[in-house]
């Protein structure tokens, strides 16, 4: 069954190489440019894995991964934050929130891949 | 749509310089520690962080450059490579152009970087005696590159916290990761927090694993896998490495690690079947009733109870018998736990000399007491050395002798009475009688005019000082080894005994107490004195009549017992005692000797009397008094007097001596 991530993430840029990414690699991907924009996007749909950036306008992805895991549909789906390797105290507070693990950034295609091979069931 | 790549390239740029302080700083201590596994792999990771960015952003040259610096350090990190000065230096130039190369979006390429490319590619292709890797602009499998570093087990425990599922994490999925960077060898899980049905909840996890694994991957592939859940689980990886002891190098890895494991543990703590345990504290109890008993029986004593206090006294003797066995019993361990780790003591002698031998061991379950155990260790080690040393004979003499190849040293363990037997036997050229007594006549340790027998011939290998070697090997041959092992072995209350056939091999035998503590001893009198002669080591006591007696020039006396000449030693005089005549003391009159042995010497020691005999517990008596010569230690008597235990080994050696006035026994005077 083809699966489907969820990328969500103001700059268009990255979105964009994330998505393009991900649909080679036979994802079918919905894109969001903020939390608030992903949560309406994926109301009622059936999602497998979620990337998001943390800082984005609107709603940041710490509350976003928050909503994330109060809906029962997606309470144990896979949730990967994009971040910098700088932001040590990030990951934590996206630990925190209930991501599942983080991508580093940069990363090459190949890297995404592999780290959503990771925590994807 | 193109891809504007622009805010991430700066980001890259500037992480790109936080990336080669790291290298670099890393590349500088790499000199004082060119090894150093943590600091490759963290200068790695940068490279390889770098790579990757560069990867993504097209920097082809960064790339390429980044390529073949991970190349090298990875054969590195692996042990393929070692950091000389020279590979640091160029590492170091590498790091330089990089900076050039990160300086700026727009940076030029640098002249001469081809040239160290081409150097770190040459230096990699050389450890590996391979053609270099070709360098790809993709940085695709770069991260993976061939690995041969020798697999490695680890144990591997993930307890993860009760709020893992609420991440998104998934044990499974670890463990899953886990296998694919490591063949799993066996899994453990542990459910002892696992809530009973009716209070369990689903989005909790209450389960840890244990998992081991064996891989060639670095540890670090290992942690990789744990990422995501460091803060969120206990995760402890622990390599399954054999300790630097050497221990036999058996076909499983973590079998033979538990050894010198269990012997160290040993050093303060045993392990006892607790069904042991209960029959002592059975006995005990019977001891305490026993002894009541007795009381009440002293307390009002008349001669009508003088035989149930007697039936008393013997049920607490048997019991304290019993209790003295049990608890012995606690204290043995089997002798293979020493001798395992000969194996590898003649694995790597065999290397040094270049020898083909084999080490067979028999009876490793004969269980003898720790503290003979302990004692045991150097002594086998010095003999198993001189047996692989000089014993075996190199592969090519052994041919020509018409021997098998690979020499055999035969080390086994026997129960043997109340002593336990350990004989270290070779099927090497034996020991040389002949060269032997030129060397104990030129190290001044017999006389050449000398008359002495093959067994006392054999006995002079135990002399300080003595090698029949010209040159000292490093594995044995300083001559300092023999007479350590007999002072062990005589410490130990044991014999030791060399029997060789000149070509055929040499076999040395080592008679050992089964415990230490406690001995049977034959308390008898000399002159005013009480002493104690071991049990074990007594053949009989005879009458002899001073016409009996035979003096032998320069030998001083012996006895003639059934056609049999046995060296004869007169205590009194040995100690310097005062002569206490005997009531009605006639010349004729027969007197008392009793006749020990030691290995195959033996000796007739005369004696006023025989008291009895009785279960003694030994004192040490150079800890609470000085050494004397000629004695094993002390014991209190039933009288609560002190006697002095006699070590007949040393008192057989010493009529053995060709010259015996230089090993007189000092008189003593012993206080009680």
């Amino acid at each position: 069954m083809v699966k489907t991530a969820l990328i969500v993430d103001d700059s268009t840029t990255m979105r964009q190489m994330v998505a393009f990414t991900l649909r080679e690699a036979g994802f079918e991907v919905v894109e969001a440019e903020h939390g608030q924009d992903a949560l309406d996007k994926i109301a009622g749909r059936r999602i497998n894995v979620v990337i998001t950036d943390l800082n984005m306008p609107v709603m940041d992805g710490f509350t976003f991964i928050k909503n994330v895991r109060a809906m029962a549909a997606l309470k144990f789906v896979p949730i990967l934050m994009l971040t910098t390797e700088s932001q040590l105290s990030k990951k934590e507070q996206g630990k925190a929130a209930g991501a599942t693990g983080w991508i580093v950034k940069p990363f090459d295609p190949e890297k995404l891949l592999q780290t959503i091979a990771k925590v994807l069931p | 749509m193109k891809i504007d790549v622009s805010h991430f390239l700066d980001t890259f740029l500037q992480e790109s310089a936080e990336h080669l302080s790291t290298i670099e700083s890393g590349l500088l201590k790499l000199n004082t520690a060119p090894g150093d596994s943590e600091l490759l792999n963290g200068i790695f990771r940068a490279a390889h962080s770098i790579k990757g960015g560069a990867g993504a952003f097209g920097l082809t040259h960064v790339v390429k450059l980044t390529h073949a610096l991970e190349s090298l350090l990875d054969l590195m990190r692996n042990g393929e490579a070692k950091a000389t000065p020279e590979s640091t230096a160029l590492m170091l130039q590498a790091a330089d152009f990089l900076k050039v190369l990160t300086a700026s979006r727009d940076a030029e390429c640098p002249a001469g970087m081809d040239e160290t490319i081409a150097a770190l590619e040459a230096l990699a292709a050389h450890t590996t005696q391979s053609p270099a890797k070709a360098v790809s602009g993709a940085p695709a499998n770069s991260s993976a590159p061939p690995k041969k570093a020798p697999e490695a087990d680890y144990r591997v425990i993930f307890a993860p916290e009760q709020d893992l599922f609420a991440s998104g994490c998934n044990p499974l999925l670890l463990l899953r990761n886990l296998a694919q960077v490591a063949t799993v060898l066996s899994t453990k899980l542990e459910a002892k927090n696992l809530p009973a049905l009716d209070r369990l909840d689903t989005s909790c996890c209450h389960l840890a694993w244990e998992v081991t694994v064996r891989t060639a991957n670095p540890v670090s592939d290992l942690r990789e896998v744990f990422e995501f859940v460091e803060d969120q689980a206990r995760v402890e990886i622990t390599p399954l490495v054999e300790l630097p002891v050497a221990v036999s190098a058996g076909p499983v890895r973590v079998e033979t690690a538990a050894v010198p494991d269990k012997a160290a543990r040993g050093e303060s703590s045993i392990r006892v079947a607790t069904e042991k345990i209960d029959k002592v504290i059975d006995l005990v109890g019977e001891m305490v009733i026993a002894q009541a008993m007795t009381s009440e029986l002293v307390e009002k004593f008349s001669a009508d109870n003088h035989d149930r206090l007697k039936e008393c006294v013997s049920t607490l003797e048997r019991c304290i018998r019993e209790l003295h066995e049990r608890t012995m019993s606690v204290r043995m361990l089997p002798v293979g736990t020493i001798f395992s780790r000969f194996q590898r003591l003649v694995h790597d002698l065999a290397q040094k000399t270049g020898k083909k031998i084999a080490l067979v061991t028999a009876g490793e379950d004969t269980e003898v007491d720790r503290g003979v155990l302990e004692m045991l260790g150097d002594p086998l080690t010095h003999l198993i050395r001189n047996s692989a040393d000089h014993g075996v004979e190199t592969p090519a003499e052994r041919v020509a002798l018409g021997k098998c190849e690979t020499g055999t040293i035969a080390l086994s363990a026997s129960n043997l009475g109340g002593n336990i037997l350990v004989e270290i036997e070779d099927d090497g050229g034996g020991l040389d009688l002949e060269r032997i007594r030129e060397k104990a006549i030129a190290k001044g340790l017999i006389s050449a005019s000398s008359e002495i027998s093959d067994d006392q011939i054999r006995l002079l290998i135990f002399e300080p000082g003595f090698s029949t070697r010209n040159e000292v090997s490093d594995i044995s041959g300083r001559g300092v080894g023999m007479d350590v092992v007999r002072r062990n072995v005589a410490a130990l209350n044991g014999s030791i005994n060399v029997f060789s056939q000149q070509g055929q091999g040499t076999t040395v035998r080592i008679l050992l107490p089964l415990t230490l503590a406690i001995m049977d001893g034959l308390i008898v009198r000399v002159s005013t004195h009480r002493f104690v002669l071991p049990l074990t080591s007594i053949i009989e006591t005879i009458a002899i009549r001073e016409d009996q007696v035979i003096n032998i020039a320069g030998k001083g006396e012996a006895v003639r017992v059934r056609d049999e000449a046995i060296p004869f030693l007169r205590l009194q005089q040995m100690f310097h005692l005062e002569k206490v005549s005997r009531e009605g003391d006639e010349e004729d009159l027969p007197q008392l000797a009793v006749v020990v042995e030691r290995g195959s010497l033996k000796a007739a020691l005369l004696v006023d009397e025989l008291l009895g005999q009785q279960q003694l517990v030994v004192k040490n008596l150079e800890k609470n008094f000085r050494r004397i010569e000629g004695t094993l230690g002390a014991t209190i008597l039933g009288d609560g007097s002190a006697g002095l235990i006699l070590d007949v080994g040393t008192l057989i050696e010493s009529l053995s001596k060709a010259d015996r006035t230089s090993k007189e026994i000092r008189p003593i005077s012993l206080v009680a």
